[in-house]
């Protein structure tokens, strides 16, 4: 338990300080990255993470949902630096990403994807990537909410810890009613299944606000950014996650 | 141009169906067929590609092989050549709906940023087909099942009885090991996998060859149409009660045992052939009852390739449309008016073209 806190102190230590020997454009997206991890997510147990960090100092992690941009910034792709950035920051653990997006998928059929995907791989931690293709297609909210629920209680019930990403948002995005609503029916099921949600809508509305054009150079604020910063947004909402629940529960063995 | 036929009229029927289907939300993607059924369109298209590589094969039978090779392989690079074409259309649709809008979150609408952000590497894997756009992803498994297509041709002329086994023990060890290909520069899998849905495709031909269907014996027939007819009534209550088997319940391998998409699990293949089993005669009797509707549909079949893609740009054009009015009904209305028209329109051009060329080329040629 003490090495696993230990762990996730260095990580969020690592994605506020910089680490050291860290490429320039490593330093620059990390640098323009960083959010108040209460702007991030609101900490939920992750006992799966914790048990298989464990028994097994190998941590199985699924991703589904929408696809996640390709950056300006560094070449790493997204899976490639959140398994790296976890893997520098809790040493000895073996961290294992299994990509699974696909493109222009509604939660309701990435949910029926999501169960065949969970039982074949078997991961401790399931990051689903949801609402943008529903918010675009104009999917009722209330149906979206319905499958996104029965999606997230069917893998807590099958032994997967869930990180629910939100989609990101620009100056410009078309703010109506029914975005609006995806955004709250994702933290409303992510509340009352106590599950993590990253909040992508605030955290980049956060870094709009506090980031002046001349620490981004000569561009605007753009949606690459939020490609850039996925992966240590998402590893530093599971890392401050681990260090605000160190007194959750371990699951009994299955 | 030949006569309304079934064949013709269900891949007519598929297309108008995918347009539809590949608009997510609108009102009438409730009346689609998928709604009853554990397979949909995307079987009934991979199908009747194989029935229309047996129709080609069977045009090539007194041809040497290298012509059926030329002929096979010519056909996969015009299907390739139409994947990339409205891939760029896509991307300009999409990139002319986020500057006419001011709403520049649209580029990142069905997996369309990476051209935006890294055109380095997008355009290296769309050219690869290792990227796709979201709903852009038949084309290329229908292009990788026709590359295969001289290879099929090939084993079929020598060795026709190879093929059923070699197509089956892929399928089995790609259902059972998960085997897809990889997307890059966006990391992810492709929606459906060849290795897999190659199995639907060889069917189709098999069925439509000297020992398909028609070989059959008239009581082995009216046995699989019953059979057929009881496999579509169980999957219609399974489809209607919204159930499918929790994978975490199942057995290994469980891409055997869900109704999985993507490695077109075994549920979705038997349910797709049930449908074509006992719903193939009813051609007969839409020509008596609505000879329109089975010209309509026959003649979007018999340019499947033109009205595929017009279909698939339409619905583009449908999702943004839905998008900007909020997804009311009337726009539904709208969409799928114009996506009827549009797609017969495409269609009769493309056979106004051929008539056009046939008759200069009979002016031009000697008495």
């Amino acid at each position: 338990m003490i090495a696993l806190l230990a762990s996730a102190l260095l990580l969020s230590a690592l994605l506020i300080s910089i680490p050291a020997g860290a490429q320039d454009a490593d330093v620059k997206t990390a640098s323009r990255c960083v959010v108040p991890t209460e702007s991030l997510a609101a900490p939920a147990p992750l006992p799966h993470v914790a048990a298989a960090l464990k028994q097994r100092d190998k941590l199985n992690i699924l991703i589904i949902g929408s696809p996640v941009g390709v950056g300006r910034g560094p070449r790493k792709s997204y899976p490639v630096a959140l398994e790296s950035l976890l893997e520098r920051a809790i040493a000895g653990v073996d961290v294992v990403i299994l990509n699974r997006p696909v493109s222009g998928e509604t939660v309701a059929t990435s949910a029926e994807r999501m169960r065949t995907e969970v039982a074949l791989a078997r991961p401790d931690l399931l990051i689903w990537q949801v609402g943008a293709n529903d918010a675009l297609a104009r999917v009722p909210p209330g149906s979206y909410e319905e499958d996104l629920r029965e999606g997230v209680r069917w893998a807590k019930d099958n032994g997967v810890d869930v990180l629910l990403v939100g989609f990101e948002a620009n100056p410009w995005l078309h703010d109506d009613q029914e975005v609006l609503a995806v955004r709250e029916a994702t933290s409303r099921v992510a509340r009352q299944e106590n599950v993590l949600y990253l909040r992508r809508y605030d955290a980049m509305q956060f870094l709009a606000r506090t980031r002046s054009r001349i620490e981004q150079g000569d561009e605007a604020f753009s949606a690459d950014i939020g490609y850039d910063c996925m992966a240590e947004q998402v590893a530093q909402a599971l890392a401050a996650n681990m260090v605000l629940r160190r007194t959750r529960p371990v699951p009994a063995d299955p | 141009m030949r006569a309304p036929n079934a064949i013709d009229f269900w891949r007519g029927f598929a297309l108008m169906t995918i347009f539809v289907n590949h608009v997510p939300g609108i009102v009438f993607e409730r009346f689609s067929f998928r709604e009853y059924s554990l397979s949909d369109s995307a079987e009934l298209f991979v199908f009747l590609a194989g029935v229309s590589l047996r129709f080609v094969v069977n045009s090539l039978k007194g041809e040497p092989l290298s012509a059926l090779v030329y002929r096979l392989a010519g056909r996969a690079l015009t299907i390739y050549y139409a994947q990339l074409l409205i891939t760029f259309f896509a991307i300009a649709i999409i990139a002319s709906a986020a500057t006419f809008l001011d709403q520049p979150y649209i580029l990142q609408w069905h997996n369309a940023s990476a051209v935006f952000d890294d055109p380095v590497e997008a355009h290296i894997g769309l050219v690869l087909l290792r990227y796709q756009l979201g709903y852009f992803n038949i084309l290329p498994l229908y292009v990788v099942l026709m590359s295969a297509g001289p290879t099929i041709g090939v084993i079929d002329r020598l060795a026709p009885k190879l093929l059923l086994p070699l197509s089956a023990a892929l399928y089995v060890y790609s259902v059972a090991t998960a085997f897809n290909l990889h997307t890059w520069p966006v990391e992810g899998n492709w929606f459906f996998s060849p290795f897999c849905w190659q199995f639907i495709f060889i069917l189709g031909f098999l069925l439509f060859g000297p020992k398909g269907y028609a070989s059959f014996s008239p009581r082995t027939k009216t046995i699989l149409f019953w059979l057929s007819g009881l496999q579509t009534l169980i999957g219609a209550t399974i489809a209607l009660a919204d159930f499918t088997p929790d994978p975490a319940m199942l057995p290994d391998p469980k891409l055997f045992f869900v109704f999985d998409k993507t490695f077109d699990s075994p549920a979705r293949v038997i349910h797709a052939l049930a449908l074509v089993c006992f719903f193939s005669g009813a051609f007969s009797r839409i020509v008596r009852w609505a000879p329109p509707l089975a010209s309509y549909f026959s003649m979007l079949g018999r340019n499947s390739l033109h009205v595929f893609c017009a279909g698939s740009l339409l619905s583009l054009c449908g999702q943004i449309a839905r998008y900007i009015f909020n997804g009311r009904w009337e726009i539904d209305v709208l969409v799928l008016l114009v996506g009827l028209t549009g797609l017969g329109v495409v269609a009769w051009m493309s056979e106004w073209r051929r008539r056009h060329a046939d008759l200069r080329a009979l002016r031009k040629s000697p008495v």
